[in-house]
């Protein structure tokens, strides 16, 4: 697989190798140019005015056909034989159906609207870090530098409204706790954004939690003071005063208030391998769930996943009296019936969202619990 | 008993009402006497240092009371285009600059855009047709407004979603910043800057300093439109040997935590409670001539500024709030009666940076409640009388700014600085402006002007009894001008020249030139 990071530090990967240096800046920016119009055909032409347009027609031709002929030699066929790039006598374009990711189209290309929290979630996860090609400036490349720019400023766009959708959603979810990690990162992005900190201080008030809502306006405003030398807003400041009201405004109103906090899990199906995308999902509650919930699992259930899933029993030794070991051979049904256990378990505790990717080219064992799971666990989302 | 130096055949003004000296004796790190006719020989031994005054003045070493000592020295390293009258002129000067160092990044300063032909400043294409090597980066001399080149928005972080962000039809930056996008712009950059580099900065414009006869500044420092980091930076300088010039830190934050926490006895400097005539957002009781409906901004509500001035007086900090406006010197003073009614203390001499335009009643109340004003004469060399920048702003009102002669016949105290590097630092200039104004009833006398640069100014930072006076005991910070500045024609005051300045004792400037 093909990633392509343009975020940030720029890194190539193919296959997992970091193929970066074998490439020149200017092949970089040609990759650069194909993925930001993917799905479209570019001129070669064009290519040489972003990218040579002082050279004259020859030599700009001839470097594009250069720089493409690097993209492929250094990018071979995908799996399935998908060259990466279509190319003609006069255009070229990103062939769409190559298996590979890039962490600016994934931003791009969400939809805040219909993403799921996990979705959004993992978005954020994965890809806010930092801005597009930094560091970056071509001289005499006037309208490629340009392009940069453009996509810098769409990106912080679509980065804030990410942001504030998945903190929106998890408020409307009443995970309120889980709204204010979101908040906190769109605050890093948006330092003196007024109306994060209006929502900040409707999910304090929603909390009930006076005192973290008092601290946090105190600290924006001595922010805003010195950074812009400006108060905050009327609303943010009539919002602050309500925190010293008897009944906080945003407790019942707007919210239905829910304890239970969201977690997204997460599984890839690998047809070759037997229980691999129920194992995936053990992966994902291992890394999700706190160590105190863990612990109260069953030694047995943890055993019998152990069959199938390392990680679960070293969390589970880390922090438990009672040591388990890899049990030698554990019937199917036990190991299902185990998973369903599991996810019970974590179900009281959580809102489970499980998020299957490839579910078609996961293994047949796997298909079927998970098949069964989607049944028996009403509460429980997957998405396929 | 022998002294180290003795400074003889000189107008040595004491500053001790009004008392002049023929010489004085220093030993180590202060005056050991000072005295009339022949009778400093018996102090003079084999070791002894005999400086000539040569018959003129000799005074304390000046004390800036309002200095932005980072942001000067770091501008060292700028280009100023304070003279630039066109973009290509301003072109010019990044072309010259940029060739001796392709790969550096510019920072300009001083750009004055009602002296460019083209009236606005330059957008990024423009600046990119002179230099698109490395990032330029251009500010007005209030740092109000700024605008970058091509390469500069790609390398710096620019807050794009932010208000004051210029763009053209097509939404695109054009590369000018204002208001918050500016600030936080300039903030970033400025937070940028490592200390390795304004040590640097800071030890290159030592010798203009101590050349323009500065032994003592307040340093303004930290807060909007500066960093953080220079206040914590200034404080680790000071004290430090190897940086002769005295310094008074005034921290510009509103955390007076943090100043308890550094050991500062005191907080603000420019501490806005509004902003400039020159961006027309200095609060004013009147309408801008030049701008309808336009009376400034107050950064402070009464009950904001109520609170904090309370909490400085009670936590016992000296305070100075920078206001210009009349509103803004309103609520400074308001705040600071209300503070003195609830805790009855007028002793921490808490200041009032800049106070452009005060209303009689201000200047009666301050007195009253023993307020400082900090003023900057040379504010009015640059920007007074007719056809000034306060003209253009605020029409006739310009007869009223900056009433020194009335302010001191009130018996309010006063100290002066020069804003550097919003102005230059000329301590001769600020005698000159203050003594020559364009408004002459603001006048005031030469002796009254030297009081706001020595000892007042020792008044306003609580060291009057050391500094600030040429008596024994003080601390040996002394100029020594080519001129007798009282007997020459005031307006020969700005080209009258310090020919030595000693700091502590240490002769750290010599013109070699006059002494030759």
């Amino acid at each position: 697989m093909l990633s392509i990071k343009l975020l940030g530090h720029t890194e190539i990967r193919h296959n997992g190798k970091d193929i970066t240096s074998a490439l020149s800046k200017k092949t970089i920016a040609l990759l650069f140019l194909l993925v930001v119009n993917e799905e479209k055909y570019l001129t070669k032409d064009k290519i040489a005015l972003y990218l040579w347009p002082e050279s004259n027609e020859e030599s700009s031709k001839y470097n594009v056909r250069y720089n493409l002929w690097m993209l492929n030699k250094n990018i071979p066929n995908d799996s399935k034989g998908n060259e990466l790039i279509v190319s003609d006598k006069n255009s070229c374009s990103l062939n769409s159906n190559y298996d590979f990711e890039c962490d600016l189209l994934s931003i791009v290309k969400c939809d805040c609207k219909t993403s799921s929290i996990g979705e959004l979630s993992r978005i954020v996860d994965k890809a806010f870090s930092g801005e597009v090609l930094e560091g970056w400036f071509i001289n005499k490349c006037y309208d490629f530098n340009e392009l940069i720019l453009l996509h810098r400023i769409q990106l912080e766009r679509k980065q804030l409204s990410i942001l504030q959708a998945l903190s929106k959603k998890h408020y409307k979810n009443g995970h309120l706790e889980n709204s204010l990690e979101v908040l906190k990162i769109a605050e890093q992005f948006d330092p003196n954004n007024e109306s994060i900190a209006e929502c900040t201080l409707k999910t304090y008030s929603a909390l009930g939690d006076r005192v973290s809502g008092i601290n946090y306006y105190k600290n924006f405003e001595a922010k805003l003071w010195k950074e812009l030398n400006i108060m905050p807003n009327d609303e943010l400041q009539d919002l602050y005063e309500s925190l010293f009201s008897t009944n906080l405004p945003y407790v019942e109103s707007e919210i239905k208030k829910n304890e239970m906090k969201n977690i997204n899990l997460y599984g890839f199906g690998i047809s070759s391998i037997e229980w691999s995308l129920v194992s995936c999902i053990i992966d994902s509650i291992c890394d999700a769930v706190s160590e105190v919930l863990l612990n109260k699992v069953d030694f047995e259930i943890i055993s019998e996943l152990g069959f199938i899933n390392k990680k679960i029993i070293i969390k589970y030794n880390e922090n438990s009296n009672v040591k388990v070991d890899t049990p030698e051979a554990v019937p199917y049904i036990r190991i299902m019936q185990a998973f369903s256990n599991l996810l019970e378990i974590v179900e009281e505790k959580y809102s489970v969202e499980i998020e299957i990717e490839a579910f078609d080219d996961a293994d047949d064992i796997s298909k079927e619990v998970v098949n069964y799971i989607s049944k028996v666990h009403k509460k429980l989302r997957i998405i396929k | 008993m022998n002294v180290d130096k003795i400074i003889y055949n000189g107008k040595c003004q004491t500053m001790d009402n009004g008392e002049v000296v023929d010489w004085l004796a220093i030993k180590k790190d202060q005056i050991f006497t000072v005295g009339m006719g022949n009778e400093y020989e018996k102090y003079a031994g084999k070791d002894t240092v005999l400086i000539d005054a040569k018959g003129c003045t000799v005074s304390p070493g000046f004390i800036d009371s309002h200095f932005h000592m980072v942001q000067t020295a770091v501008n060292s390293y700028c280009i100023d285009l304070s003279n630039a009258t066109s973009f290509d002129e301003i072109g010019k000067l990044i072309i010259r600059e940029g060739k001796k160092n392709p790969e550096m990044e510019m920072h300009c300063i001083r750009l004055d855009v009602s002296k460019l032909k083209e009236k606005r400043f330059p957008n990024r294409y423009e600046i990119d047709k002179y230099w698109d090597k490395s990032p330029v980066w251009i500010n007005n001399s209030v740092y109000q407004m700024s605008a970058v080149n091509t390469y500069g928005i790609l390398f710096y972080k620019i807050p794009f979603n932010m208000v004051g962000v210029v763009c053209d039809d097509k939404q695109m930056p054009t590369g000018v910043f204002k208001a918050n996008a500016n600030a936080k712009l300039r903030s970033n950059i400025l937070n940028s800057i490592s200390d390795f580099y304004k040590q640097n900065a800071i030890e290159s414009i030592m010798d203009d300093l101590a050349a323009k006869g500065l032994t003592t500044i307040n340093a303004v420092e930290g807060g909007y439109m500066y960093s953080d980091r220079d206040a914590e930076f200034i404080n680790s300088l000071i004290n430090r040997k190897d940086v002769y010039l005295d310094m008074e830190l005034f921290f510009q934050t509103l955390d007076i935590n943090r100043i308890i926490e550094m050991g500062l006895k005191r907080i603000g400097g420019c501490l806005y409670v509004d902003g400039t005539f020159a961006m027309r957002t200095a609060a004013i009781s009147f309408e801008y001539i030049d701008a309808k409906g336009e009376y400034g901004t107050l950064q402070f509500t009464q009950e904001k500024l109520n609170t904090f001035v309370e909490e400085c007086y009670r936590r016992d900090l000296q305070l100075a709030l920078y206001t210009i406006g009349d509103r803004a010197i309103e609520l400074a003073i308001n705040a600071h009666e209300r503070a003195v009614e609830l805790t009855g203390n007028t002793s921490l001499r808490h200041r009032l940076e800049h106070a452009e335009l005060p209303n009689k009643e201000h200047i009666a109340k301050a007195r009253n409640l023993g307020l400082i004003f900090c003023v900057q004469p040379t504010y009015e060399y640059y920007w007074g009388g007719k056809g000034g920048m306060y003209e253009s702003r605020i029409g006739d009102h310009y007869l009223d700014t900056n009433p020194f002669r009335y302010m001191i016949d009130q018996g309010l105290m006063l100290c002066a600085g020069s804003d550097s590097d919003v102005l230059p630092c000329n301590p001769l200039l600020t005698l000159y402006a203050a003594t020559n104004r364009n408004v002459n009833k603001h006048s005031i006398t030469v002796y009254e002007a030297l009081e706001l640069i020595t000892s007042k100014g020792a008044y306003a930072i609580l060291k009057e009894n050391i500094k600030g006076y040429l008596k024994g005991g003080y601390l040996a910070d002394i100029v020594i001008f080519d001129n007798d500045i009282f007997s020459i024609d005031k307006s020969k005051l700005k080209d009258v020249k310090v020919v030595s300045t000693i700091k502590s004792g240490m002769i750290v400037y010599k013109d070699m030139e006059y002494y030759a």
